[in-house]
């Protein structure tokens, strides 16, 4: 039995008022993909991203989750099974239980709310052993806020995760410890990155190009 | 019911209220010597203020006679529907959009602590007496306007902010509530928070306008300050309702479909 794919796009574009923003892309990605968003400034690479996420429409094209048109309808569903990291993510709270919990605190979640020891646990997984929990989150790094966003992400166990540069302020050695990391797990994993080892370890990379956007797909297609 | 001392205040002859104005030659010469160009402003405000109390104050003068129950109800109507569009247009936003939705949030706690205030509490001898249900009404309009601004500005500048913050929420699962609680939260509280200041404050560093006013109007300071007590509390519960209801309301509205914040409701929407 063929697996539906998570996404997929055909000729799908983005274009505000006489702007193209995403010039038309085709592609899919299948469940347990880990592909790589790549391309220079202004490619669209996040207004890609706000497509995947549901906070836009498509201009041109036809973009499918799971087999269905991406419409409002499916929005609710959509994001049931994404988590998603941003580039500067934002962590509320007074200190790093909070900002890990706050997820849980949305009726949607309560039933899952973790241990102090998953957190603990999914901290050791990203290389955060030596911070507390009680510790104030405005006192971490940039790269340990992205690592306990990622965390916090992780912990909701969404099979797909949607990642904005969280190798951006990584280290080579935490690079490859939340490479790993997501390899071995089962998520589907849709990250932008201009890295260039972690581009080559994914299974796709989807470049894009100021108006030309290709698939170069070297995993499943 | 609560008994007013019938002694009036020593009335102003219009030759005192003309010297009166003598005192701004003061702030006048301050703002001229200190460069503070609002000089201008200053005469035109105190200008408008003048003749705008004056129409007011024969305006009520013939509303409390005629003292109606549909006239006074759709004056205080009149109060809400200026104070929304008000509350709208200092927060910069589309009144056509949005108005709807402070008017409803202050017609609400209007309902809810202006009539039970009046109606149970004041006890006056027709619950719509002109002269209890307009100024009170006026009063609690008044503070919630200025804190319901406050909150509003708060509030839809963060949600334009923090874009990506809701954007992370709704992705894991929130509510619009939810999602934009955190900012709610903060918008409440910075608007509140004046108020609750000033009642813990009231009698020590100030005396306040209404209960000054009573005393001179010949009440005696334990009836003025009944009422002072009563009008306060009134005003926090008033203030803290509207602004709730006004956020919740616009919380409603200014999302699309898509959970955006529509920036079509913001008159300069080219700000993200």
């Amino acid at each position: 039995m063929i697996d539906v794919p998570i996404f997929s796009a055909e000729s799908c574009s983005v274009i505000t008022g006489d702007k193209t923003i995403l010039a038309p892309i085709s592609f899919s990605i299948g469940v347990g993909d880990f592909v790589a968003i790549t391309g220079p400034s202004g490619s669209g690479k996040s207004t890609l991203l706000q497509l995947l996420l549901g906070f836009m429409p498509t201009s041109t094209g036809q973009l499918l989750f799971k087999g269905q048109e991406l419409t409002i309808s499916l929005l609710s569903e959509l994001r049931s099974q994404t988590a998603v990291v941003f580039q500067e993510p934002v962590l509320d709270g007074q200190n790093v239980y909070d900002a890990l919990i706050q997820p849980f605190s949305y009726k949607h979640n309560h039933l899952a709310k973790p241990q102090a020891a998953q957190l603990k646990a999914e901290m050791q997984a990203v290389g955060l052993d030596d911070i507390e929990l009680n510790q104030t989150v405005t006192t971490l790094s940039g790269g340990e806020k992205q690592r306990l966003a990622l965390v916090r992400a992780l912990l909701l166990s969404r099979p797909i995760l949607i990642l904005d540069e969280i190798s951006s302020a990584l280290d080579s050695v935490n690079r490859d410890r939340i490479h790993k990391l997501l390899a071995q797990r089962k998520h589907t994993v849709i990250a932008v990155s201009h890295d260039p080892v972690w581009l080559q370890r994914s299974s796709s990379i989807l470049e894009l190009q100021a108006f030309k956007k290709e698939l170069n797909h070297v995993g499943y297609c | 019911m609560l008994a007013i001392v019938e002694n009036r205040a020593v009335d102003i002859p219009l030759i005192q209220m003309a010297l009166l104005f003598l005192f701004l030659a003061i702030p006048l010469f301050l703002m001229w010597r200190l460069r503070v160009s609002l000089r201008k402003k200053l005469l035109i405000s105190t200008a408008r203020m003048a003749i705008q109390l004056t129409l007011v104050g024969l305006y009520l003068g013939y509303l409390f006679k005629l003292n109606n129950i549909f006239v006074n109800i759709l004056w205080l109507a009149v109060m809400i529907f200026v104070a929304s569009a008000h509350i709208i247009k200092s927060a910069h936003l589309r009144q056509r959009e949005l108005f709807t939705s402070v008017f409803y949030a202050l017609i609400l706690a209007m309902l809810v602590v202006l009539v039970p205030f009046v109606t149970g509490i004041i006890r006056p001898e027709k619950f719509y007496d002109a002269r209890y249900m307009i100024p009170l009404g006026g009063m609690l309009l008044g503070n919630s306007l200025s804190a319901n601004i406050v909150a509003l500005n708060h509030y839809v500048s963060s949600l334009k902010e923090q874009k990506q913050s809701i954007q992370t929420a709704f992705c894991f699962g929130a509510t619009r509530y939810e999602a934009t609680l955190p900012f709610l939260r903060q918008a409440f509280n910075r608007a509140i928070t004046p108020t609750v200041t000033t009642i813990g404050t009231l009698g020590l560093v100030s005396l306040p306008g209404m209960m000054t006013g009573q005393m001179l109007g010949g009440s005696v300071p334990t009836v003025a300050i009944k009422y002072q007590i009563a009008i306060m509390i009134a005003i926090v519960t008033a203030c803290s309702l509207s602004i709730f209801l006004t956020l919740l309301f616009i919380t409603r509205r200014i999302f699309d479909q898509r959970d955006n914040i529509r920036l079509d409701m913001f008159k300069d929407n080219n700000q993200n």
